[in-house]
């Protein structure tokens, strides 16, 4: 009671002050505290060898999937051997991500749909070209 | 001054100095770059490009040489990987991305003429074909072409072809 008493006393600012004070403990005492050391090397060894070798696996994937997509795209065996050979490894990356939209480009495409169309034009012709005469004969055979 | 005021006055300038009311500006137009125009020789849109970004750079390499060092006859035609291969053998730095059409205004804006892969066919018809950017605004997108002004193309269709294509590019620096 006399301690009560004592520190209604104190200045405002020493009371405010201890306020704060308490309150930052007090939320230091409720965070979660981050333990941190130091591992062993053996530990440290074994982490790095797992993404080594979880990037030679990505990388070896990626050869065969770029590799793949190059035949495809009717490159010879010798210009993808030097391709890939001349490929960083980040372009390589890059190929098997856009794999499927890797194109060579050129105007290859545009002969192909002249082609199209050119065949899409001669089947409408041949089409309309069949004589009215003879869908009727066909039709009055069958009746 | 009350104090209120003089409170809301130290907030709104603590705010500020956050950069909560900062954002990005606009890119806005970006002026035209000069392009060598593009060879319409058949198949030739890759080197034909890469050689005019290299002579823009000042590096001046015939297109036939280009054509006989990456230009595939079976595959009728070359990869983007390709052009930057020649570019670093030329000297130069090369970055192949995929990016946004934000990223290709910020190349072209700096002086940096980006290489991209656009693919002009449709529905399942593809039609790769490499161009160059040389300038980018309301009027639409301002691409190396035949002729000596390029060519323009609005902004959706150069957008969609571009996506058919895998929104890739290709940057060509000179080597600091």
């Amino acid at each position: 009671m006399k301690s009560l008493a004592s520190a209604h006393r104190l200045p405002s600012w020493i009371r405010s002050t201890a306020a704060l004070l308490a309150c930052v403990f007090g939320f230091h005492a409720l965070a979660p505290s981050a333990q941190a050391g130091p591992i062993s090397s053996f530990d440290m060894l074994a982490g790095s060898a797992r993404t080594a070798d979880l990037n030679t696996i990505q990388q070896a994937l990626e050869h065969k999937v770029v590799k793949q997509r190059m035949g495809e795209l009717g490159f010879t065996a010798g210009e993808i051997q030097l391709r890939l050979a001349h490929a960083t490894d980040a372009e390589l990356h890059q190929l098997a991500t856009q794999s499927e939209t890797m194109m060579a480009g050129g105007v290859i495409g545009l002969v192909i749909s002249l082609l199209v169309i050119v065949l899409l034009v001669l089947l409408v012709m041949r089409v309309s070209a069949t004589p009215v005469s003879a869908v009727d004969s066909r039709i009055a055979r069958t009746a | 001054m009350s104090k209120g005021a003089l409170a809301f006055i130290r907030l709104g300038l603590a705010l500020a100095s956050l950069g909560l009311t900062g954002c990005a500006a606009p890119i806005g137009r970006v002026g035209l770059l000069r392009l060598a125009p593009q060879s319409s020789a058949l198949f030739q849109c890759g080197p034909t490009t890469l050689a005019a970004v290299l002579a823009f750079h000042g590096t001046v390499v015939p297109e036939d040489i280009i054509s006989r060092a990456i230009y595939s006859p079976t595959a009728h035609g070359v990869l983007l990987t390709d052009l930057a291969w020649f570019a670093r053998s030329q000297g130069y730095q090369t970055e192949l991305r995929t990016g946004t059409s934000e990223d290709l205004q910020r190349a072209v804006a700096a002086g940096r003429p980006p290489i991209v892969l656009l693919d002009l066919g449709l529905g399942a018809i593809r039609q790769p074909h490499f161009t160059a950017l040389t300038g980018w605004g309301e009027e639409g997108v301002h691409c190396q072409g035949t002729g000596a002004n390029g060519t323009l193309v609005a902004e959706p269709k150069f957008i969609r072809q571009w996506e058919r294509a895998g929104k890739q590019y290709l940057l060509i620096t000179p080597a600091s």
